[in-house]
Order: structure tokens, then sequence, then C-alpha cells
């Protein structure tokens, strides 16, 4: 088995870079990752609001199905602060960055890159749906507070400037940072997609960063492109490969169907805590449920996902017997099991057969709000690389583009037919019911 | 129907704006328009800043999902100011029955609802005859000053001014107006992030 980052060299030529106080960490993905290129670095992975991303996971409930997918939003943000120094390292050994604002620009590039998710819950993504929270705001507030404002500060880093980054609101050359930040070739995808497939498993999605890194250069010129990096046509193919690793990535890992059912029982089981949380014992640190209040970051800090997973444990002796039912099927893996649903049948749930469903659940004493949920592209935090004609929202900033054979900036789908052909790629749909109804739940379809 | 509850907004959201607004031409004006009838109170949708102010990937993915299932149909309907095609969105005719009855089942859902609903149909029936451009400049001073509470007007329209070089002063003070159009359906918890 081939160990990415094995046998990468140390680099000590970078920005920063301080090699009489080195601190370099071990990174099964990038072989190495400096946190010695500015004091400040060190200062916030020590804080307590940073190690905290250390107890969570960085695919949420996907242990379940990948049990090897265990590995944190700690190890990611190290790796996109990697990623970035990467980049910005070889657009100034190209040239593409002008050296005077270099020192800046990777000092503003890196802290955005290492912060960008301190504002993530238990189980990353799925506690926002849980507990109706967004991590954005909870990152962009922890942000402008101290201590890591104190450090940014004494860093000559303006939050401030952080926050226009990570919110795309910035102008000028902060625009290549937010791109890098939040765009379809972002130092988070480059990152989490070659460590997700890394630790889950897979044999996909084993993203030739270095190759995109090293080809990246920025345009300068008129329009909404201006100060956006863009590839040369040679690295169409490692592009490709991003993202068709990408795609599969979407279909195996990101929306599996036993996945999003586990998602599914444990958004199930905290929204029954919420409606019944007068009746329901609650621990302290989420006595928020009770009430229609949104954790506040403070709340968030004191969470990661043992707190998540010690509730649920303690609830399978609950006297509510739904919430009860939905602990003790996660911890005994009875998960509720997927019936696809094309246009057709997610068609004909709609017209008439939801209703069927809902009294063939009753007739086993099965209760169909919590047990029977349906589950959409539109549900999860994960989405394929877009592939639509250009309307007048395009998504030029944030598509992909190369520079084509005249020179000109074009996007990628426009020029690659592997790119093209996944624009076909159909839109699912699931319904979840447990096991002892799927067969008659079948029938209905079939009936239909 | 089993939807978790924010699908089953998001469902209910478009197909009252749907109604409401009769076709929508373009996707900024759909974007803009969910995302202002989303702050009535609905929270069924998430915006980022984007190309052309907040934008939700949710809903591009919803409506990705409702052309699948031949509820919304996407159709050419001219050309947008660079020459790419513009598209036309409305509910499939056989389809309307079934947007009308999710409506009055989200509407009898709770009792705040009704009041939702009337809302957000007062307010996208007054959105729909604006143009891509203005509800372009309306979507991001509302966006800016929730972010930037503290703001001025003057400050507010510095800040987006850079943001939207193509547009001037002037348009970005006429579409302050949407200050004033909002006031009415934004409930205060959201309104009190706004000046």
């Amino acid at each position: 088995m081939t160990i990415p980052g094995k046998g990468k060299k140390l680099r000590t030529n970078e920005v920063g870079a301080s090699p009489s106080k080195q601190l370099l960490v071990r990174d099964p993905i990038h072989g190495f990752v400096r946190l010695d290129r500015f004091d400040f670095i060190r200062e916030i992975v020590s804080l307590k609001e940073f190690q905290r991303l250390h107890h969570i996971s960085q695919l949420g409930v996907s242990r379940f199905v990948y049990p090897s997918a265990t590995h944190t939003r700690f190890s990611h943000s190290l790796g996109a602060m990697h990623v970035m120094g990467r980049i910005l390292d070889n657009l100034a050994l190209v040239g593409d960055v002008n050296r005077d604002e270099l020192e800046d620009l990777t000092r503003v590039g890196l802290a955005a890159a290492l912060l960008h998710d301190i504002g993530h819950g238990p189980l990353s993504h799925s506690s926002e749906g849980f507990f109706g929270f967004k991590h954005e705001k909870i990152t962009i507030e922890l942000i402008t507070r101290p201590p890591i404002s104190d450090i940014l500060d004494r860093a000559g880093v303006d939050p401030k400037r952080i926050v226009g980054i990570i919110r795309r609101t910035s102008v000028g050359s902060d625009l290549l940072l937010s791109q890098l930040i939040s765009s379809e070739l972002d130092v988070d995808r480059l990152d989490y997609l070659a460590r997700d497939s890394y630790f889950s498993g897979v044999g996909f999605g084993n993203v030739d960063v270095e190759r995109i890194v090293n080809l990246l250069r920025v345009f300068k010129g008129t329009g909404p492109l201006d100060n956006h990096a863009i590839s040369p046509l040679k690295g169409m193919h490692s592009i490709e490969s991003y993202i068709l690793g990408r795609h599969l990535m979407y279909q195996a890992v990101y929306f599996h169907k036993a996945t999003r059912g586990v998602e599914k029982i444990v958004g199930n089981a905290f929204r029954r805590v919420k409606e019944r949380a007068s009746q329901i014992s609650l621990p302290d640190n989420l006595g928020f449920l009770d009430g229609q209040m949104m954790p506040t970051a403070e709340e968030i800090l004191e969470m990661d996902d043992h707190t998540v997973f010690d509730a649920l444990r303690r609830w399978q002796r609950s006297k509510d017997t739904v919430l009860r039912e939905l602990c003790r099927r996660l911890f005994q893996r009875r998960l509720l099991k997927a019936i696809e649903m094309g246009g057709k049948e997610l068609s004909a749930y709609m017209t008439g057969i939801d209703a069927k469903v809902r009294v063939v659940a009753r007739k086993h004493r099965i209760n169909p709000d919590y047990f029977c949920p349906i589950d959409g592209p539109s549900d999860t935090p994960y989405s394929v690389y877009s592939i639509k004609s250009p309307d007048d929202e395009s998504t030029v900033t944030t598509n992909i583009f190369l520079y084509g054979e005249d020179q000109k900036p074009v996007e990628i789908s426009q020029t690659s037919d592997v790119v093209k052909s996944l624009a076909k790629t159909e839109y699912r749909n699931r319904l979840y019911v447990p096991e002892e109804i799927r067969a008659d739940v079948r029938h209905l379809f079939a009936r239909k | 129907m089993s939807f978790d509850e924010t699908r089953f907004r998001r469902l209910a959201l478009l197909s009252l704006i749907f109604k409401s607004a009769g076709s929508v031409v373009g996707r900024t004006k759909l974007q803009k328009i969910a995302y202002l009838a989303n702050l009535c109170g609905w929270r069924a949708l998430d915006f980022k800043y984007h190309n052309y102010g907040p934008y939700s990937q949710a809903l591009f993915a919803e409506m990705e999902n409702l052309q699948t299932i031949g509820w919304i149909k996407e159709e050419a309907f001219g050309t947008t100011r660079d020459g790419d095609v513009l598209y036309k969105y409305s509910f499939a005719p056989e389809q309307k029955a079934r947007r009308d009855n999710l409506i009055a089942k989200f509407a009898d859902l709770r009792p705040e609802n009704q009041k939702l609903v009337r809302n957000t149909n007062e307010l996208v029936e007054g959105l729909a005859v604006k143009n891509s451009e203005e509800l372009e400049i309306m979507a991001t001073l509302i966006y800016l000053r929730q972010e930037n509470p503290s703001l001025t007007d003057d400050q507010l329209i510095d800040l987006a001014l850079p943001l939207k070089p193509y547009y001037n002063r002037r348009q970005f003070k006429d579409g302050m107006i949407v200050f004033r159009m909002m006031k009415h359906y934004m409930p205060e918890s959201v309104q009190a992030r706004h000046r």
C-alpha cells in the first residue's frame, strides 16, 4: 500500500520558516506539516478552542460505515493550512505573487486556512442540522474575539480581514485567498478529499495535490476572474481526477445510504429531545435544547463528539419510548434501511404512497414521524462539482477554470469530456424505514 | 410527509415563491427572491456570499431535484447580458394542485405559519416585478447589513461598491428601498440585526 506523503522532503525555504525553532507534525497525507512558519500558528494550535477539534470527527457518523474514518477537524485544519502554504509558496516561486506582499498574504492565508473550521460542532456538519446553528457564524465569532483576535492582532493579522476572506466579501489580492478558502478548488477540498479517501480506505479520491498546487497561476485581467487562480491546460488531467474523485466520494462516502440513515436516527433523536425537552433528562452542556434557542459559541465550545454519544447512550434508558428506541437502534446497529427513489418513485411517494407508508408503519407500532424519514441531496452539506450551462447566476469565480488553447480562461466542463459526462448524474432521494417493514413498503411502490 | 422539518419548509417556501411570482426568469432572480423570502422567518435555506450576492447551494440542489421529479420546468428564455442562455423556471401545470396542497399543509402545521405564508406571498409579489440587477443590489445590501449591523447607510454603500463595481452609488441608494419593503415581513429576531 502506498502511503501518501511518505518520503516527502522537508522544505525550508518557505516564507516565515524558522529553522532554529522547528516544529513539524507528521501527517499521512502531506508528509510533514510545519507549525513554525509564524509564532501565531503555534499559539493558536495550543488554544483549548483549537485543541477541541481533536474531538470533532471530520466525517461525522461515517465511521459507522467506514470504521477507520475517525480522523478529525484538527488534522484537516492543519492540512488545509499546509496546502495554502504550498500554493502561495509556488505562486511566489513563479512570480505570480509580488514579493512585497508575499509575507502578508502568507500570514493571512495560513491564518484563514488554519481557522476556517474552528466553529464546528460535534460530528462536524451533522450537529448543525441537529442543533440548528451554522459553523461559519461560530467560526467568525471565535476569530473576532479573544483569545484568537488578540493573537492575530499581535501577529499583524486583522481578524476582520480573515472574516472577509471566509465570507467572500473581500476585494483586491484577498480575492485570491477567498478563492483558495472557499471555491470548487480550494485548500479545504484539496485536503479533505485526499484525507477522507485515505481514512475511509476507498480506492479513489486520492487527489494529486502537489501537481495541482504546482500548476496554479494567478489570472490578471479584467472581469470577475481577476486575481483568481487558474490552471494551464496541462493541469486538466489532475483536475479531472480531482473532480471525478469528488464525484465518487460523494456517491460512496458522503451520501452513503447507511451513513445518511445513521444521521437520520441521530437527528431524529435530538428532534425528539427538543420536542419533549421538559420531560427528558438533559446533560448540562445540552441545556439549550430546552427551548427554541440555538447554541451560543460558548455552548459549542463546551461540546464535542463525546458529548453527543454520551447523551445518546444515556437516553437508551429514557422513559420516552421513541427516544429510547432511536438510541437503542443506534447502539445495537439496527439501522434504518434505505429504499432508493428515482424521480418516478419520489413523485409516487408524494402523491399517495406516503400516506400508505404511514399506515404500514403504524400497523407495526412504528411512529413514521421518527422512523420513516426521507433524505435528499439538498439535505447534505456536500455536493458534486456543479455542471450547469451558464445563466445570469453563473458560478464564475467559484468554478474551476483552465487556460484554453487560445490562452483565454475556460470553465473545465467546456473543455473536458470527462467532466462533461458527470453532468448526467441524477439526484437521488431515499426513503428510510425499519427493516421489519421494508418489504411491505417496497411492495407499495411495486403496486403503484 | 416524513420530511425533516427543514426540507418540508424548503419545499413549502419554493412552492410559495412560484405560486406568488408565477414564473421566475434567471437564476439570480430566483436566488435573491428566495434569500429575501427566507428572511421572513422560514429558516429553510442557508446562504453564502457569492458572485452576485447571497447564494444557496441547497436551493440549487433542490431545484435540480424538483426538475428531476417533474415539479419544476426549466425553459430557455432569451439571453443574458453576457450572451449566455437565460432560463425561466415555473411549476409544471399538472403539479400545481400538489404545490397548493403542500403550502396549505405547511400553513396548517403551526398557528404562526398562516401569517408567515401571507407575509411571504405579499413580499414575493412585490419582489417579482423587480429585475435581477435590482434584486442583486437589494439582497446584497440586506446581507451586508446583517453582517455589519452598526454601519450607517452610507458606510453600507461604501462597503458594497467595491464588491460590485459595475453598479454605481445611485443604484445602491435606490436599492435601500429593500429595508422599507422588508420591515413589515422580517420577524423581530431577524430584524433586530438590521437598523
